[in-house]
């Protein structure tokens, strides 16, 4: 291992601090593999593999040493997230890994505006792709003016347009370009961080030109020679799928990943396979190329059951999709000694197991008024006993828990969190009386405003742990004259009924315990995941041209979001975020059953630079930005399960 | 024979047509489209779907035009240029991924069908002859549970059986060191070692109908006459039953080869998903629920086409074999 100085500057910028670090020996360290190959001749040197500027990246425990193959599966062939959350996730800019800020990644520093509408990017001077082409700002324009921008291949998402129109890209040098907004854009790098915000750093200019309507001349050639009917597939073929994400089924383009793919994940590999990345542009603070690990395996099961076995033999070393659930639980604890694993704890970054609401925008107008009764929804929460469901459901794991956010989080609130989560049939009953529903028919359910039983039909996607709470749930409301009626739905029929505001009840998981101002669904009618009032959300969407306006609190929360959008300033967003929570607290959009309890994955007992306990969402992708190209083998050791 | 032949490929066509707008039919009669089923996927895994991109992806895809012109892209490319369409889910020609996953496929199916010949022939032929026996019994008992287990969950028992005892690894037709080599005489061995759990899983259910179909036929026929006549000719008890009944009992066999051949191809779905097989089955149901319009809807009317061509084919067998069918008699 090689000494190396390190200079470090310290630079802040509008609350976002930046971190640059370089060398100034320009000598790296890397795997004998690679060392190999530059003896012979097959490969550049590392320094001029590498950036001028590298990412420097402080292992968890401590430098590692290189070798071994990281093992792991995928379920089915629509698992390809799993592999974004491994072996991708490269942004511009990413989480740093307690998720509270978001660090440089491909971009080394940025500068935004004090007004907020400008936000200038440097890149890695020299940095390639894993095939040896420099990465540079004509990728940057390549990917903004050719692919997304493109109405034939892709829309911008909302985050990146400037009301109707996309945002501007001014390309400065080499390395520097620039975003300008017409007006101030408060969330901008914390959306570029998401895992979907992949754009700028997927799509190889150089790689795909020869592909695109644009560039090539004998795109129609190429199309007809591919057996494809237009351009379109063509060019989607070769960049992975542009949307909905990147899909790794094309090992051929090239990267900025820590492991290049080398088979595709097409439905037809048993395995895919990855294999380091010579280019790969982070090395540790002694100068290491990263990653430690040689190469990745993903075995791909068609069964849930297959993958848990998988793991239960010890063929897994890293992993806890598709094994975490609470069934899985005894099982993955039973066998960890003689498959040789050790546990990690994987904290949910969801606020609530299930999220039951009625629709607030309910077409039937009678349901509508009954619905938006706050009082009934109250009185709903008290009949509900979340214990026995917690019991029942959740192996005794989880707390009752309201649609509010998770005790990690700055917003935690108690009150909000608790608020009408006792079961108490005696006050749920005489909130209904006070409402007015007193009189019963035949069976003891209340009649309803309209004249009429008050039944609630309860739509759940089939295939979800939730999906059991349904059958609690009626017996809990039965004995206060509700009549719910649960049923299990495939998915595709959930997700039509969901579209076309058809349902009458649902159910999901609560997103947004952690990283609440990104995923504020559940707080006020924010997007299409905002079940309990989709016409209100679409309202919201399309600036009030579509869809039904809604009440004078959702307004007052949509324009404070407005307004927390467009605030450059982090403590004056999250005063905004506090009011708009209050708000969510006295209007109690939804009903809220438990909070999530832990869940378990594996880790080889040999792998190092893990970490015990860590979060995990969808908007933060673990285990990437937990830096696995820093994992490595060593001796193997016992390390008891975090417990919180 | 001749008109008998012609007779039965003339029928075929319109049934061939018919089967190509019901396969049609029936992909296009769960509520939603593809995109449901990816915005499904998204919402399952946290993501958060963005309508915009899902117009994007339904124009591409055509999904707004109507039912008609989709049924007529669909099939002018089979018929004209013996394009089945491409695959949404995996972005590949229909073919192409039926094709690369046929080879295993037959090769399980095949190996199933031998087993369950070579295990339910003889028993069935012992269950006739020794009605009502302890043996009988016991066989007869044996069978029915197989019938009425569940191949899935034979499966996982194995399966979890394997792991436990043997410390095998789950799932598949190789162990991991195997899975993406070349083949060789040790990747052969290595599946020969793990494909004796498929066989036998799906081999059970079939068994266990075979045995009772052999055990009926043949205790149908033994009691008539012409049993009775050879045996007074002095044939052996064993000789008398082989010459005569048996191959009348055979029928049964032959007919349900029709059925055999698309089974060979979709059969067993559940057990291979379970197993992790990569075989067809778990293919049709992945496209089936992801409704994967192409891909599903080639299949199924690759399906019909195969179970028209089998039934074909046991038409003709059974006509060679049983002179009553040939001349319509029976």
């Amino acid at each position: 291992m090689k000494h190396i100085t390190l200079r470090v500057f310290f630079g802040f910028v509008f609350g976002a601090s930046l971190v640059s670090v370089s060398p100034a020996i320009a000598e790296f360290g890397e795997a004998p593999e690679l060392a190999e190959q530059v003896a012979a001749g097959t490969l550049p040197p590392a320094v001029e593999r590498l950036p001028e500027n590298p990412l420097v990246v402080t292992p968890l425990e401590g430098i590692g040493t290189y070798g071994g193959t990281w093992n792991a599966v995928l379920t089915g062939s629509g698992d390809s997230s799993w592999l974004t959350r491994t072996m991708g996730y490269e942004n511009l800019v990413r989480w740093n890994p307690d998720w509270t800020e978001v660090i440089p990644n491909v971009a080394e520093s940025w500068e935004v505006s004090e007004d907020g509408r400008t936000y200038t990017f440097t890149l890695r001077r020299g940095m390639k792709w894993s095939d040896g082409d420099v990465y540079d700002t004509a990728d940057i324009a390549f990917a903004w003016n050719d692919v997304v921008t493109n109405p034939e291949l892709s829309t911008p998402q909302i985050w990146m347009m400037d009301g109707a129109e996309p945002a501007t890209l001014e390309v400065v040098d080499d390395v520097t370009f620039r975003f300008i907004f017409k007006e101030s854009n408060g969330l901008f790098l914390e959306n570029l961080a998401g895992v979907d915000a992949d754009y700028f750093t997927r799509y190889p200019e150089h790689y795909l030109k020869p592909f695109h309507k644009t560039y090539a001349t004998d795109i129609d050639a190429k199309t007809a020679e591919a057996g494809l009917s237009s351009w379109v597939d063509l060019f989607n073929q070769k960049a992975s799928d542009i949307s909905p994400s990147f899909s790794f089924r094309n090992p051929e383009i090239p990267t900025l990943f820590a492991w290049k793919q080398i088979t595709s994940y097409d439905g037809s590999a048993a395995v895919v396979r990855f294999e380091r990345n010579p280019y790969y542009w982070k090395v540790d603070p002694e100068g290491n190329q990263l990653p430690y690990i040689n190469e990745a395996k993903f075995q791909v099961t068609q069964d849930r059951e297959v993958t848990l076995l998988k793991a239960i033999s010890g063929e897994i070393d890293f992993q806890w999709r598709r094994i975490s659930g609470i069934k899985e639980r005894p099982v993955l604890f039973e066998n960890a000694e003689r498959a040789g694993y050790n546990l990690h704890a994987r904290i949910n970054a969801n606020m609530n197991d299930a999220m039951f609401f009625l629709n607030l925008t309910h077409p039937d107008a009678a349901k509508r008024e009954l619905y938006r009764m706050r009082d009934f929804r109250i009185a709903l929460s008290h009949a509900i006993n979340r214990q026995d469901i917690i019991d029942t459901v959740y192996a005794g794991l989880g707390q009752p828990w309201q649609g509010a956010p998770r005790p990690e989080s700055v917003y935690y609130d108690e009150v909000a969190a608790k608020q009408y989560t006792e079961h108490d049939p005696a006050k749920a009953n005489e909130l209904l009386d006070a409402l007015g529903f007193t009189e019963r028919d035949a069976n003891g359910t209340r009649i309803g405003p309209n004249g009429q039983p008050i039944q609630i039909v309860l739509e759940m996607a089939s295939g979800k742990d939730f999906v059991d709470i349904g059958p609690l749930m009626e017996q809990h409301l039965a004995a206060v004259g509700i009549d719910l009626e649960p049923r299990e739905i495939e998915r595709s029929l959930y997700e039509t009924k969901l579209e076309g505001n058809e349902l009458d009840a649902g159910m999901w998981e609560g997103e947004g315990g952690l990283g609440v101002e990104l995923d504020p669904r559940w707080y006020f009618p924010f997007n299409y995941e905002s079940s309990f009032a989709n016409a209100w959300s679409e309202w919201y969407v399309n600036n009030g041209t579509r869809g039904e306006e809604p009440p004078e609190a959702a307004k007052k929360q949509m324009a404070l979001y407005d307004q927390l959008v467009a605030e450059p300033d982090k403590a004056k967003r999250e005063v905004l975020m506090k009011e708009i929570l209050a708000i969510t607290k006295e209007e109690f959009w939804a009903i809220g059953i438990s909070l999530p309890s832990i869940a378990y994955g594996v880790t080889n007992k040999k792998l190092y630079n893990v970490p015990q306990s860590f979060l995990g969402s969808f908007a933060y992708p673990d285990p990437a930005p937990l830096n696995p190209f820093t994992f490595y083998y060593g001796e193997p050791r016992d390390l008891e399960p975090y417990q919180p | 024979m001749g008109a008998y032949i012609i007779n039965r490929i003339l029928w075929s066509i319109p049934i061939l047509i018919a089967a190509s707008v019901v396969s049609f039919a029936i992909i296009q009669l769960p509520p939603g489209d593809y995109l449901n089923a990816v915005m499904a996927q998204m919402r399952a895994n946290g993501e958060t779907v963005d309508p915009a991109q899902i117009q994007v992806l339904r124009d591409r895809y055509g999904l707004d035009d109507g039912v008609v012109i989709q049924y007529w892209k669909w099939i002018s490319g089979i018929v004209m240029h013996g394009d089945f369409g491409r695959s949404f889910l995996y972005n590949r020609p229909v073919d192409d991924l039926v094709w690369e996953r046929l080879g295993l496929t037959f090769v399980l199916a095949f190996t199933s069908m031998i087993f369950v010949w070579l295990v339910s022939f003889p028993i069935g032929v012992y269950s006739a002859m020794r009605k009502y026996s302890v043996g009988d019994y016991v066989m007869t008992f044996i069978g029915f549970l197989g019938l009425a287990t569940p191949n899935f969950l034979i499966a996982l028992i194995l399966m979890y059986l394997s792991f436990t005892w043997f410390g095998q690894s789950a799932g598949g037709l190789f162990s991991p060191e195997y899975v993406d080599a070349p083949w060789s005489w040790a990747k052969f061995w290595d599946m020969m070692g793990k494909i004796w759990i498929p066989v036998v899983v799906i081999g059970t259910s079939g068994t266990a109908s075979l045995i009772r179909i052999v055990r009926a036929n043949l205790l149908d026929e033994i009691p008539k006459p012409y049993v009775e006549a050879a045996r007074a000719r002095g044939l052996t008890e064993t000789r008398a039953l082989v010459k005569y009944p048996l191959r009348v009992s055979i029928n049964p066999f032959v007919s349900k080869l029709g059925w055999e051949i698309p089974d060979l191809v979709s059969g067993a779905t559940i057990t291979a998903i379970v197993l992790s097989l990569p075989t067809t089955g778990p293919l049709l149901l992945e496209a089936l629920l992801a409704q994967d319009m192409y891909l599903a809807g080639s299949f199924i009317f690759m399906l019909s086409v195969l179970t028209v061509i089998g039934t074909l084919l046991s038409d003709l067998l059974l006509a060679w074999l049983d002179p009553r069918v040939r001349h319509g008699l029976a």
